[in-house]
């Protein structure tokens, strides 16, 4: 029997009156990989935050490689027994090369007082190798390096510190199917070298693919531990949201899209650039009536731009919007608003909601000028109100309280009052969904993909957009991959295989672009 | 029996709340001018007493002050709403004052329609200023703190140029001359120190609290400042909504000059209105922004300004002393972690002591 690297005892910890962690327990052993797998809001990061020594521990006790932790430690100390963290965003300096990046704080290691860049440069070059297969230019500045890479930096940057234990977060949410793959293989290696790993995520066939072992957390307690050769994705989603999930039935609604009629066709949008944000550049693209269009690419290739546009938010620098025999080319908010356009933006706590007001005032918000709830810029208390229960009702908000703050409801449910806004609107012909689903809970993930299964068969046109691939592929009709602000593939959605897209999204497959 | 709806409950905890921050933060700031006042060899007590009596014996000087005060803390709060800092309250006061004097004092105008006059006059003047910094703000992002301050620089030496020489009503002083009695606001009885001012000042409280909660316009202008983008998604001009609150911010505080010289002083004085406009800040900052609560921060900043003058006579305490007590209410304010710390130290004590308890 192998010894405990990480040795947690009934750890609590408390964010007011929420018990983020109580009295968990976790056992890794030397050069296992572990996974910590459950929904967001289970403490999953807290406990780790907890180890690292970010976060005080109210109670309970931590052994790191045979080392009794006191109750209050700093991640330095943490760093110093061999424990280092992957950020889920990662923290690099964009405008240093991949070698200042990694030797950055430990510059004493290469020469005592002046910075020696072609040493830096040879010794993690020389990292490089140790750890085998690690493929990354130490000359290379940070920027232009794909989120892939810079994974591997930030994962380099730990083994260059000697590191005995891994704490990975969340690694594979920026990553196309191919750079996941790329990932394991590297993090196997590593587990040979005898580095233990410790993954959190959500996302159980990554769990069953790379760890031995998965741990299980809910509502801050752990729940159960698997060996994973043991146990099935069946068990673990039991486990991880208490009760079976029913998977969405999507059902294929015929008719091929040549015999369609568009009713919204973006035809050569292009967007001003804004510093080194990514603008849309001769975009194309239709949406259906009854159809789910699905937009795949990894993060920050346009998609913002996109959802921006059809918003209204950012105006075009040229390219038409055609719809019902009417060509819009200044897509002002207030023009694409009578469009019929609803959208639920990528982020609803920056774009999505004002977190500080209640439901009430964030759904009201949309409806301008609406005579239903105002006169003469009176709003009509009684109305708004009466509305906002009916929503509230409808779309099963908690609490369901029209004043309650936003900034006090789950995710999920801030979600819901995005929704019960932008898919009320009068006139409502388009649904603009951008990770719709990020951060959510299994349940508030189903609500939202029935709502929007729903509205396609309302005969809505849906353009869902979505970096990750298996929700696109799970719901959309058709599948366009978005690279560079461009979109470089279009198809029926089973037209396609999961490592085509992936392919596209990474811009290795370009060749047979489909015209759309 | 009046029924609660649990809505209305849930409101008033939070309300209940934000003014146990404010009531801590007084006293605390009071405990700690106390002692301030003994080290300057003044019994506290003692002070205090001086302060309050002389704040209760003068109350009609106490309701004249809050009547400026209201209108220069709701010069700060609304467009504060917006995100936007109005710190030009000081050259908005002292401007529409003169407005309002020369007005009040040059043109012959009937009773009742002159004194609208005079203030519609002080509004725009008000208006005018503030809308320097917010155009600067939205069009080239200066900071609106840093231009309000350069503009009262520029406004008080410019009307103090005005008073001297332009309208001069006085040999003496640096004054205008009297305003027309058809253009004076009555006072509450003859000889008292209040005119109907107060209430012109609490209307308008009353009217922005229904403005913010109850009409799209406010709804627009709170979101606006509380997230800019989410409030662009919803086609919210934000910086419209910024430019307005300020104009609205700047008439009031003019408005709040003109106020005082129709009701109070009838002439517009050099040097007169200053510190009216930073006192506003405290009185906004004080009454977390809220334009119902301004008309009790103004008040309580009134009873300390007035009882000072009392301390300042009786004791070896300064005039001075009152500002700086002020500036501790409102660093304590914008301190919140502080005054929620020892709440939070408090109450996990407690939760210990009943762990202790429970397991014995």
């Amino acid at each position: 029997m192998s010894e405990a690297m990480i040795s947690i005892r009934d750890v609590t910890i408390r964010f007011g009156n929420l018990v983020a962690n109580d009295r968990v327990s976790l056992d890794v052993e030397k050069g296992e990989i572990m996974a910590l797998l459950g929904e967001n809001g289970a403490g999953k990061s807290t406990l780790m935050k907890i180890l690292y020594g970010l976060y005080t521990r109210e109670s309970g006790e931590i052994v790191i490689n045979g080392k009794n932790m006191p109750r209050k430690f700093a991640p330095l100390d943490a760093i110093k027994l061999g424990v280092s963290m992957v950020p889920q965003h990662f923290m690099l300096i964009d405008s240093f090369t991949v070698a200042e990046n990694i030797v950055l704080g430990e510059e004493h290691t290469i020469n005592k007082v002046i910075y020696n860049q072609q040493k830096a440069i040879d010794k993690v070059g020389w990292c490089c190798t140790e750890f085998g297969g690690i493929q990354v230019c130490a000359e290379q500045k940070v920027a232009d390096l794909t989120l892939g890479a810079k994974q591997k930096v930030e994962i380099l940057k730990a083994l260059y510190r000697g590191t005995k234990v891994l704490i990975l977060d969340e690694p594979t949410t920026v990553l196309t199917p191919q750079e996941v793959d790329e990932l394991f293989d590297l993090l196997r290696s590593l587990q040979d070298k005898g580095i233990t790993i410790i993954i959190i995520t959500h996302k159980l066939h990554e769990v069953l693919a790379i760890a031995n072992r998965v741990t299980v957390m809910r509502l801050g307690k752990k729940v159960a531990s698997f060996e994973t050769v043991n146990t099935n994705a069946k068990e673990l989603s039991r486990a991880m949201v208490g009760k079976d999930i029913m998977s969405v039935h999507v059902e294929e609604n015929g008719s091929e899209y040549q015999e369609l009629e568009p009713c919204f066709y973006l035809k050569n949008l292009n967007t001003k650039p804004q510093g080194d944000r990514c603008n849309l550049k001769n975009f194309n693209l239709k949406l259906y009536p009854g159809k789910i269009v699905g937009v795949a690419g990894i993060d920050g290739n346009g998609q913002t731009e996109l959802v921006e546009v059809l918003t209204g938010v950012s105006p075009l620098a040229s390219g038409e919007i055609v719809t019902g025999g009417e060509c819009i080319t200044a897509n002002a908010l207030d023009n694409m608003r009578a469009l019929g356009i609803g959208v639920i933006p990528e982020d609803r706590i920056e774009q999505g909601l004002v977190l500080d007001l209640s439901i009430r005032d964030n759904i009201i918000i949309g409806y301008k000028k609406d005579k239903r709830f105002e006169k003469r810029g009176i709003l009509d208390m009684k109305c708004v109100n009466q509305y906002v229960d009916d929503l509230i009702k409808k779309y099963d908000i908690r609490p369901a309280r029209r004043s309650a703050v936003c900034r006090f409801v789950s995710g999920g449910n801030q979600q819901k009052v995005v929704l019960a806004r932008e898919l009320e609107r009068t006139g409502l012909q388009a649904v603009v969904a951008s990770q719709p689903t990020r951060g959510l809970d299994v349940g508030a993930t189903q609500f939202t993909h029935g709502t929007l299964l729903k509205l396609r068969d309302e005969g809505k046109a849906v353009l869902l957009v979505s970096s990750d691939l298996d929700e696109v592929m799970a719901l959309s009709d058709f599948i366009a991959v978005i690279r560079n602000g461009e979109i470089v593939a279009f198809k029926k959605a089973c037209e396609f295989t999961k490592d085509e897209i992936g392919l596209f999204m990474g811009g290795s497959h370009v060749g047979e672009v489909i015209e759309c | 029996m009046i029924k609660i709806s649990n809505n209305t409950k849930e409101k008033l905890k939070w309300q209940l709340l934000d003014l146990m921050y404010i009531a801590i933060s007084i006293v605390l700031a009071l405990v700690v001018g106390g002692i301030f006042m003994a080290i300057l060899g003044c019994d506290p007590i003692e002070g205090y007493w001086i302060i309050f009596s002389k704040a209760f014996s003068s109350f009609g000087q106490v309701l004249r002050r809050s009547t400026v005060y209201i209108l220069t803390g709701l010069a700060v709060a609304i467009p504060i709403k917006t995100g936007a800092f109005n710190m030009g309250g000081e050259g908005q006061v002292a401007a529409g004052a003169l407005a309002a004097a020369v007005i009040g004092s040059a043109i012959a105008l009937p009773m009742g329609i002159h004194p609208v006059v005079c203030m519609l006059g002080a509004l725009v003047v008000g208006g005018v200023l503030a809308f320097i910094s917010a155009f600067m703000k939205v069009k080239f992002g200066s900071s609106e703190v840093v231009t309000g301050i350069m503009v009262n620089y520029i406004v008080m030496y410019v009307i103090q140029y005005l008073s001297m020489y332009t309208f001069r009503g006085s040999a003496n002083s640096a004054q205008t001359a009297e305003v027309f009695e058809t253009a004076k606001i009555a006072r509450a009885y003859p000889g008292s120190q209040w005119s109907y001012g107060l209430f012109i000042s609490i209307g308008l409280c009353l009217f922005f609290a229904f403005m913010i909660n109850r009409t799209r316009l406010g709804l627009e202008m709170k979101s606006a400042g509380l997230n800019p983008l989410a409030s662009r998604y919803q086609g919210v001009n934000t910086k419209t909504m910024s430019v307005l609150a300020m104009v609205i911010g700047g008439a009031m505080a003019g408005l709040g000059g003109a106020v005082e010289v129709l009701g109070g002083r009838y002439l517009y004085l050099d040097t007169y209105f200053a510190s009216f406009g930073y006192d506003g800040i405290a009185v906004s900052y004080m009454a977390a922004n809220n334009p119902i609560g301004v008309i009790i921060t103004a008040f309580i900043i009134s009873v300390l300004k007035v009882g000072a003058v009392a301390l300042d006579r009786q004791t070896n305490v300064s005039i001075h002393y009152i500002t700086a007590l002020q500036g501790l209410i409102i660093t304590l304010l914008v301190s919140p972690y502080l005054v929620r710390a020892v709440l939070e130290r408090l109450r996990r004590r407690k939760r210990e002591a009943e762990l202790v308890a429970n397991e014995m």
